[in-house]
């Protein structure tokens, strides 16, 4: 007798080491591309410099430093944040066993803009020398919980969260939550085109990127941990909440973790990177035909998926001179489109 | 014992739901929780699981208050099926069965071999190993009740609690899954209480019945205590015949429409029905369900066509079983004949005992009633001739012949036609 457990994790061990494979040559490929011509060649002996144990070769300074200081870090925050909006949007669909929940569709990524724009307008980010930055995030986060709270809420009939209700309730927070956003940007003086430009979803570092990913890095990956041992959880709930009590869960305060994981994911990248969406739309359910729907698959996988996508999408962006939001959302929005026709096939509610 | 309720009451909001229900449950018991909709059957299943809370009483498993025990611990000796379980993502067979394994193992813990061993027995046990792979919404909805017992038995329960099982299932999966769950509590020594609206089923699979009205347990005891005539009248309100099931001795049910006198347009126009060996039961039926008058005669006690006739006619002219039609019973039903507007005789076989039955006919047909006698009756005839003989005449003395029920139907509506209605 063979176990399928042993079998699927097979099957997610190997489709991760593709993907992560996938991801290398995702950034290998993407830090050539922009205005200073470097080859792939070239790239390739710039990042293996780096490597203690392979020689430097002659390798041009300036490309060292246009590689290390300017497209690498765009690179690296477009996986944090892909992978982060995956993984967040992967959990919202598992708690809601909804298809369609997403965190920009749901008005968490609102939520969490406000929370962000609140700490830079009002001058936050500045105060005690740098530490000031943890506001930022901190906000963010308070805000993605509340308007997630606001949605399901507004979304949920009895113990269930109709895909129409759903929607119509990101509609409503969004809307909310977005004319809160300019109401406190239309009063932000001389910061407005940059608290436009990041509101658009943004990944091109700023002054205060580095100080704001200290805080950032960290939190995300509390996140990610805590998502990570609740994985299991995820597939008990997609029996629905009231099976998912009977087959022994505590069901209150497990949604309460991803909700909050969830919602910390999403409020912190957003801090840093305004709002990308459909990133948790897009990739979950590509990723999900993939590896199926167990989610101790789907995660992981979703993340790393995630990371490759956002760094494509803001290449394009960055050749066109377009905010990434743009990009994504030009994706996002046909998938959004099939997934609304077909979800019956897609799932089951 | 193995589940104590004590005194139970439940509301939604300040609507209750449940009010002091006791009752026990003893290790190896197969219970049938039954009652009409809105009786509060479900919300007791989700009292016994934890899904919801009483407002007062307390519920006893293994002597322990179930208040003071974890979901995972209640999950480990209680499992639930639903009528109709959902998924939300496409999970594949296997994949159900093992969520079934959820409350053994701890947030830090992996599926061990033991976990898929389990699973896996428990899939043969429901016959489904053929759906490991299959995913759940590709499932018909018996395959899928069966994943979800194999789920519900991968948690290793001493107690099934079962909520309406077979209620989206067509009836060869109905008996198929209660079959299984009849073989689940005699081979794995389960203890079950189902919830089921469907009476027969509840008779035919389950040793003791808990009927719930209102809110309140009102019966308990074997099938044959509780489904009976005046049981289903007084808390279903509906008119009921339990028989017995002839292959199985269970009590049967059989549930007679009530005519409503509304939609009777045809009142007023009088059947005399002469019939017998059930060849006009249909005839019958149909009749009182168009809204007309129907007398019937002469019919012994015990015959088919009577049983439906004393249930639905008028006025029945009744002889001792098997005897002839005597001259009392003749004289009625010669009477009824000619106080009918059409006399109808069904496909009958006619013998000595009944050959009176169509001279009563003769004589209202030759009398001026309108009557309508089948096409071909030689068949009918067990009397050497004389019953043939008799037929003729009236087709001589102008009775219609037809040789389909709807036939007749023509013929009546002309009659409507011909007699305005008061």
């Amino acid at each position: 007798m063979k176990n399928p457990s042993s079998k699927r994790a097979k099957k997610t061990a190997l489709s991760l080491l593709v993907l992560l494979l996938l991801w290398a040559l995702v950034v290998v490929l993407s830090s050539t591309i922009g205005p200073a011509d470097i080859s792939f060649g070239q790239c390739i002996s710039v990042l293996c410099s780096r490597m203690p144990w392979v020689s430097a070769e002659n390798v041009p300074e300036v490309h060292e430093t246009i590689i290390f200081r300017v497209r690498l870090p765009r690179i690296l925050m477009a996986s944090l944040v892909g992978a982060s909006l995956a993984v967040a949007g992967a959990v919202f669909q598992g708690l809601l066993r909804n298809p369609l929940a997403e965190p920009y569709i749901l008005g968490v990524s609102s939520g969490a803009a406000v929370g962000a724009t609140v700490a830079m307008v009002v001058g936050l980010a500045t105060v005690a020398g740098g530490f000031g930055f943890v506001f930022v995030p901190a906000l963010a986060f308070l805000g993605a919980l509340v308007a997630m709270v606001a949605a399901y809420q507004l979304a949920k009939i009895g113990r269930t969260v109709p895909v129409h209700t759903l929607i119509l309730a990101g509609v409503v927070v969004n809307a909310f939550f977005s004319a809160v956003v300019m109401f406190i940007v239309s009063r932000a003086g001389p910061q407005l085109h940059g608290i436009m430009f990041w509101l658009m979803g943004n990944l091109e570092p700023v002054a205060g990127t580095a100080m704001l990913a200290r805080f950032v890095v960290p939190l995300v990956v509390v996140g990610f941990i805590l998502i990570a041992l609740y994985c299991r959880d995820l597939n008990v709930l997609a029996f629905g909440e009231e099976s998912a009590v009977q087959l022994g869960m505590n069901a209150g305060a497990v949604k309460r973790v991803l909700f909050v994981s969830a919602s910390l994911i999403t409020g912190v990248v957003v801090a840093m990177s305004g709002m990308i969406g459909f990133v948790g739309l897009v990739v979950p359910h590509s990723v999900r035909m993939i590896v199926g729907a167990d989610h101790r698959s789907l995660i992981p996988t979703a993340a790393i998926a995630g990371a490759s996508f956002l760094i494509v999408a803001d290449t394009v962006a960055r050749v066109a001179s377009v905010p990434v939001g743009a990009v994504t959302a030009l994706i996002g929005c046909p998938f959004f489109a099939y997934l609304l026709r077909t979800r019956k096939r897609v799932m089951n509610v | 014992m193995l589940l104590n309720v004590k005194d139970v009451d439940f509301s939604y909001d300040s609507r209750p739901v449940l009010r002091a229900v006791s009752f026990d449950l003893e290790a190896g018991a197969m219970v049938g929780l039954i009652g009409p909709n809105g009786s509060g059957k479900s919300t007791l299943i989700k009292l016994l699981s934890k899904v919801l809370r009483p407002t007062r009483g307390k519920i006893r498993f293994r002597r322990r208050d179930i208040a003071d025990t974890t979901s995972a611990e209640l999950a480990r000796h209680v499992a639930v099926v639903s009528q109709e379980p959902t998924v939300a993502f496409s999970f594949s067979g296997l994949e159900t069965v093992m969520a079934g394994r959820y409350p053994h193992i701890g947030r830090f813990g992996f599926e061990t071999q033991r976990d898929f061993e389990i699973a896996h027995r428990a899939m043969a046990f429901t016959d489904t190993i053929h759906l490991s792979d299959r995913r759940i919404e590709e499932m018909s909805g018996g395959e899928k009740q069966r994943v979800f017992l194999a789920r519900a038995l991968a948690q290793e329960p001493e107690l099934l609690l079962l909520d309406e099982p077979t209620t989206h299932l067509d009836i060869n999966h109905q008996i198929e899954i209660m079959d299984l769950i009849r073989k689940l509590h005699k081979e794995q020594n389960l203890t079950v209480l189902s919830v089921t609206h469907d009476l027969n089923l509840a008779a035919e699979y389950f040793h003791t019945l808990l009927l719930l009205r209102e809110g309140s347990l009102v019966m308990e005891g074997a099938p044959s205590q509780v489904v009976r005539d005046e049981v289903i009248k007084q808390v279903y309100g509906a008119d009921a015949v339990v028989s017995k099931n002839p292959r199985t001795g269970a009590p049967h049910l059989a549930l007679v429409p009530r005519v409503a006198p509304a939609t009777a347009q045809r009142k007023g126009v009088k059947v005399h029905v002469i019939c017998g060996g059930g060849t006009a039961s249909d005839l019958i039926r149909r009749l009182v369900i168009e809204g007309y008058t129907v007398t019937a005669g002469v019919l012994n006690e015990g015959d088919s066509d009577h049983r439906v006739a004393m249930s639905l006619a008028d006025e029945v002219v009744t002889a001792a079983p098997f005897s002839p039609v005597g001259d009392e019973a003749h004289a009625r039903n010669l009477e009824l004949a000619r106080a009918a507007d059409v006399v109808v005789v069904s496909a009958v076989p006619v013998g000595q005992g009944n050959l009176r039955n169509i001279e009563a006919a003769l004589l209202a047909s030759s009398s001026g009633v309108r009557t309508v006698v089948p096409s071909s009756f030689e068949d009918q005839d067990f009397t050497s001739g004389k019953a043939t003989a008799l037929f003729n005449k009236l087709v001589e003395t102008g009775a219609q012949t037809v040789s389909m029920i709807p036939e007749i139907f023509g013929i009546l509506d002309q009659i409507n036609i011909d007699k305005p209605q008061q």
